[in-house]
């Protein structure tokens, strides 16, 4: 006979041994790159023992120096931040709005006014904006909702006078972040030279903690479900960045696998820096220019080692996605500026604000549409919204005073759409040289072709524009009227076959025919059996 | 990379004006491209 409780222990221990047992995650990739460490658990809550204040003075006073450091503690984050990548910074100063702001302390002082301590009073106002935003399906509120939670956590621990992240006598010399969700400060928080990787369970790729994990290059995977109870503290951890895995308690055999891959990936890198230098020309004398794409400042570190001649695509949008408010015109033309500037002399083709569909900037209404890809995005906005539309191109020849400029506008369906952005344009260049605001030295203004209906209107568009760069990954997509983000239809249609390239080839002969510069941007370019098949098609740009 | 380019070209181009549209020409560019001993990464 065995008694219950020695039953009981079995049990404990056979649980135990399970949730011991090596998992594989599938997730969402964020940061491409292989991380392998101990997992290091972010979980920054505090219990708040004692609900009821003794005296409401004291309490409030507590408020306020627990505010003002929380405050000063920002701010050093935006300062150290300094030396981050601009949208890091924008990140940060977008933070430390929601600390400042006015409506979220008088919440703090009045609940602490009704007896509570300083504590409860934040897990109560914490607690009654989670309740109001869990309610909300839009990613980018639920994402707010993230940001709050970090600064009341943040607020608790200035409170009790703990450290908010693990400190560098207890974070290990390879730390896999494991966290449930973070604010955009938190990573900050960690001394980087020991992160390896970064897990994320109710976080995606469009996460204020996921751009900053971008800008810092640290390997990271979001949307991995419950990983903030199957992994322990020092757990053995591998992420890898690229294809959303993440091994839990790795087996040997993971383990070496993943070893191998990141010293192969290692190798490879060099081995592409070796490559660097030697002219892209094919072996009967055809030159190919590649150029690169970026959507963030840290990505312009890379311009150097990859030997692009050129920024061939320069996402604008990032810096709208990661503000609280549309960014103001000179704020745009401080960050175009900086990017002229970090790729000293190199041209950088700027493509107008491509939000709407996924891309859903948090403090813009949000239309309920049936197709939102085939809806009221790019350029479409901002030619109803012309306001938008004209800040953007006026900080952008502002940033590009002496300099050589190209302005692309996305989805443009109708050459019309590109003659009256051109309105814009010149709209803008007339208020700049009556104001004497030094001109770009040389300005081209082109498309990027994505909608299949161009295909019909190539006449015009090479008369019209200064040059088109194909976007493969949407053209491509609307031709076969398939997403591509859609695993069930994704792979139903290659695009190595006769109606795209049929479709690719027509484009590069009309350019060719009416010497309009033509470029392809997309996945297909970064592929070398597609890329190959792009140059055979006649395409001689590449970003 | 180096390949001549005339010769790859020709055979893309036949290919895809001649191959029913339906057909993927992953393989046979990739087998191709092999055969010439152009690197693939």
């Amino acid at each position: 006979m065995i008694a219950s409780g020695e039953l009981q222990s079995l049990a404990a221990t056979t649980d135990e041994l399970a949730a011991r047992r090596p998992l594989s995650l599938a997730g969402t990739p964020i940061t491409e790159g292989i991380g392998l460490g101990r997992a290091v658990l972010h979980e920054p809550r505090i219990v708040v023992q004692q609900i009821v204040a003794e005296d409401v003075k004291t309490e409030l006073a507590r408020l306020d120096i627990a505010i003002g450091n929380l405050r000063a503690a920002i701010d050093r984050l935006v300062d150290t931040g300094e030396e981050t990548p601009g949208e890091t910074r924008d990140i940060l100063d977008a933070f430390r709005n929601i600390a400042n702001d006015r409506g979220w302390l008088r919440r703090l002082r009045e609940a602490v006014s009704t007896g509570l301590t300083a504590e409860a009073a934040v897990e109560r106002v914490q607690s009654d904006v989670r309740a109001k935003m869990q309610r909300q399906t839009d990613p980018y509120l639920r994402e707010r909702l993230h940001d709050l939670d970090d600064l009341a956590n943040r607020l608790l621990h200035e409170l009790v006078g703990r450290s908010f992240v693990a400190d560098h006598e207890t974070l290990p010399e390879n730390a896999i972040i494991v966290a449930r969700a973070m604010g955009p400060a938190a990573l900050l928080d960690y001394e980087r030279a020991r992160i390896r990787g970064l897990v994320l369970e109710d976080s995606g790729a469009q996460s204020h903690v996921a751009i900053v994990a971008r800008s810092l290059g640290i390997p990271a995977v979001g949307n991995v479900a419950n990983i903030i109870n199957l992994a322990d503290q020092g757990d053995a951890i591998i992420v890898d960045g690229t294809s959303g895995d993440v091994y839990v308690r790795p087996t040997p055999d993971v383990e070496n696998a993943y070893g191998e891959k990141a010293r192969l990936r290692a190798r490879r890198q060099a081995q592409y820096r070796a490559l660097r230098d030697k002219p892209s020309v094919t072996r009967d004398g055809v030159a190919i220019d590649l150029h690169m794409n970026a959507g963030l400042v840290v990505d312009l570190q890379h311009v150097e080692e990859t030997g692009a001649v050129s920024i061939g695509l320069f996402r604008t949008e990032i810096q709208f996605m990661v503000a609280h408010r549309f960014p103001r015109m000179r704020e745009q033309e401080l960050l175009y500026r900086s990017i002229f500037e970090a790729v000293e002399g190199r041209a950088v083709t700027f493509r107008t604000l491509d939000i709407g569909s996924d891309k859903i900037l948090p403090y813009m209404d949000k239309v309920e549409e049936e197709n939102p890809a085939l809806g009221w995005r790019a350029i479409r906005i901002g030619l109803d919204r012309p306001a938008l539309l004209r800040s953007q191109v006026r900080a952008m020849l502002r940033a590009g005073g002496g300099r050589e400029l190209r302005i692309m506008f996305p989805m443009i369906a109708a050459i019309e759409e590109f003659r009256q952005a051109k309105e814009v344009v010149d709209q803008e260049i007339a208020y700049l040289a009556r104001y004497a605001h030094p001109l770009p030295a040389k300005l081209e203004l082109g498309i990027m072709l994505e909608v299949p209906s161009l295909l019909w209107q190539l006449d015009e568009v090479c008369r019209t524009v200064d040059f088109v760069s194909v976007g493969s990954n949407d053209l491509l997509q609307y031709l076969f009227a398939a997403d591509r983000d859609n695993t069930r239809v994704a792979s139903r249609f290659d695009t190595l076959s006769p109606p795209s390239l049929r479709a690719l080839k027509l484009v590069a002969d009309k350019a060719r025919e009416t010497g309009t510069p033509l470029s392809l941007c997309g996945e297909m370019g970064g592929r070398p059996l597609d890329a190959m098949v792009l140059i055979a098609l006649g395409f001689r740009a590449l970003s | 990379m180096a390949m001549d380019l005339g010769e790859f070209e020709a055979f893309v181009v036949d290919q895809i004006t001649r191959v029913d549209g339906g057909r993927s020409l992953r393989e046979p560019i990739r087998a191709y491209a092999e055969q010439q001993g152009i690197p693939l990464g």
